[in-house]
């Protein structure tokens, strides 16, 4: 059947005026067989590997954009948690290894390349550790690196020292990127029930169960269903409302379903090997461009900002409403597939955290129902490293009972309080220093061991 | 000869500018009007009355299929200019559709670009001489509407 003239228009109005993009198309590469006898050569053989498999990552992108005239914003590489296959290394090695893998993602081309992590659900290796001490380090004297440390799981429990320890990894972030509002903790996600096939940066990695390579795609889009949304008007009933926002998550997911596969396609072609399609992360990736907001999806839906009596639900309405359309639109869906509330990231959102519309407290409630996580949220320099773990602990206990992933990407903006600004340009945007809670919970936070797995682990 | 196509070829001949020889702007009406024509593809013979639309074959081997979108304030020529690059390019033109709502026009053609052409350079011209016309002009291989439409 012949496309209809309103076809075609809809996709052009999309990518023409409601800032629709594939957000990223993220190369996994395992680094699997990259462990030698010594830091030197292994950090020489993960360089090469990165090297060889990304060498025409962004070429076959960025051909994939001209042909079909859709903006790929990001071009990313994850790699196998590093500390998998550095397990000798000392802090100081891994630091050189960030270096390296800094330099490797420059010459290849891509934005970000993520994997600069360590999986300590249940326990930490020596070389977990020492990943862990050498985050601070390592994030500042990079640019394009991005790490995580998945601190629980259902099936684990929470790992209470090494949440500890990654809240004072977090302080030391902070610290050491002071000149440049502690940007250092931007680039790091500390997780429970981390994913493996996620291509979203900072918490992207190439899990241990991942083929060689594999090409994720995440998609972007909340103009897109904020039109559709803003055509039905106020008097819509909520099966309108998810019948729009569905039919617009399938259109975009199959965009980025095509968009992925052609880019996995080429990339195969002009590297000699072939590298699989993987999954479509339906997350709604939001940014800080006009029409670019998730917070404005949710005001359409009739909240005066978000925060109000009311944002939770919308959020999970919006949530739901595009997993029914994605699902249906992709062969796989994965990664982490759930609406993003980076507050720094989204207009909407860092307007609704200024004008005290939206508190942490709000945004963990958010996350309990279906959002992430929190993500990419300041709050005062001084906050104590047991603070952090507690707010670590609060969102991990939410993912941990409800097997779902929650993620944390905070900054205590060194030298800033509540009222100032951390401002970083680009994707990253600008956040309000948000308040924080600081009734003490220090020998809660410092009791370390494991938070047992919940009951709902026990499913065989 | 009907009063739009004459408009039509006014409008080609206009377009073309100095480059307007007799050959080349019946070429592109030709183009245009065949396009047009509810038979649908290009030199396709009528379909029956009362039968429904037939359904656009895909491209020859090696041909791209593209959708070529100008919109923009009303401007005579914006058509014909787009349908003579394509033409200049080699390209058949399977289908055209155009609107004018409100002093905005909007075009929207799909078109097998032949085996082998720079589909980059073609879009490269499209979009300089719709920008003298005061159009914009994007070109877009046509899977990416099958998939968002027809799935």
């Amino acid at each position: 059947m012949p496309l209809a003239l309103t076809e075609v228009l809809e996709t052009v109005r999309m990518t023409e005026a409601d800032a629709f993009d594939i957000r990223t198309v993220t190369l996994g590469i395992s680094l699997r067989g990259c462990a030698s006898r010594d830091a030197e050569s292994t950090r020489r053989n993960v360089v090469d590997r990165v090297r060889r498999v990304a060498e025409h990552h962004v070429a076959a992108a960025e051909e994939v954009e001209r042909l079909y005239g859709v903006r790929i914003a990001n071009k990313r590489v994850s790699i196998t948690p590093a500390a998998l296959v550095a397990d000798g290394f000392s802090p100081a090695d891994f630091v050189r290894l960030a270096e390296a893998l800094d330099g490797a993602a420059a010459e290849v081309g891509v934005d970000y390349l993520a994997g600069f992590s360590a999986l300590v659900e249940k326990g930490a290796t020596p070389g977990d550790a020492a990943l862990i001490e050498a985050l601070p380090e390592a994030l500042a004297v990079t640019q394009r690196v991005c790490a995580s440390v998945a601190c629980g799981s259902t099936a684990a429990g929470i790992n209470a020292d090494a949440v500890l320890a990654v809240a004072r990894a977090i302080k030391g972030m902070a610290a050491r990127t002071a000149d440049r509002d502690s940007i250092g903790c931007a680039k790091f996600v500390a997780f429970c029930n981390a994913v493996g096939d996620n291509p979203f940066v900072a918490g992207a990695f190439h899990g241990p169960s991942e083929p060689g390579a594999a090409l994720n795609v995440g998609i972007s889009g909340p103009g897109v269903v904020l039109r559709a949304i803003e055509a039905l008007g106020p008097d819509a009933d909520f099966g309108a409302v998810t019948d729009a926002i569905k039919t617009m998550a399938f259109k975009i997911t199959r965009a980025g379903e095509l968009v992925g596969r052609r880019v996995a396609e080429r990339l195969s072609e002009r590297s000699g090997s072939p590298v699989p399609f993987g999954v479509v992360d339906i997350s709604l990736a939001p940014t800080p461009a006009d029409r670019d907001s998730v917070g404005d999806v949710l005001r359409a839906m009739g909240l005066a900002d978000v925060g109000a009596p009311g944002t939770t639900a919308a959020l999970a309405m919006l949530n739901e409403a595009v997993k029914r359309g994605g699902l249906m639109a992709a062969r796989h869906v994965g990664g982490l597939s759930g609406a993003f509330m980076p507050v720094s990231e989204d207009q909407a959102m860092i307007d609704a955290a200024a004008s005290g519309h939206l508190t942490l407290e709000k945004l963990e409630a958010m996350s309990a129902i279906c959002s992430v996580g929190l993500d990419m949220v300041a709050i005062p320099g001084d906050t104590s490293p047991e603070t952090i773990a507690g707010i670590l602990f609060d969102e991990f206990a939410i993912g941990m009972i409800n097997d779902k992933t929650t993620a944390v990407r905070i900054i205590p903006v060194a030298g800033k309080g509540v009222g100032e600004w951390a401002d970083y340009g680009g994707l990253l945007g600008r956040a309000p220093v948000m308040p924080v809670s600081n009734v003490g919970n220090a020998v809660f936070a410092r009791r370390g061991g494991r938070i047992p797995a919940p009951i709902r682990a026990l499913t065989n | 000869m009907p009063s739009d196509v004459r408009a039509l070829i006014d409008r080609i001949a206009h377009a073309l500018g100095p480059e307007a020889t007799p050959e080349r702007v019946e070429r592109v009406a030709r183009a245009v009007l065949d396009a047009r024509a509810p038979a649908g593809p290009t030199r396709a013979p009528a379909a029956p009355a009362g039968r429904a639309r037939p359904r656009v074959a895909g491209p020859p081997p090696g041909a791209t299929r593209v959708v070529v979108t100008a919109y923009g304030e009303d401007q005579p020529g914006v058509l014909a200019a787009i349908t003579a690059e394509l033409s200049a390019a080699d390209a058949n033109i399977l289908d055209v559709s155009q609107k004018v709502l409100q002093g905005y026009f909007t075009v929207v053609l799909v078109a097998d670009l032949a085996a082998g052409a720079d589909l980059g350079a073609v879009r490269q011209t499209l979009q300089s001489r719709g920008e003298a016309l005061g159009a914009r002009v994007l070109l877009q291989h046509e899977e990416l509407f099958q998939a968002m439409h027809r799935p």
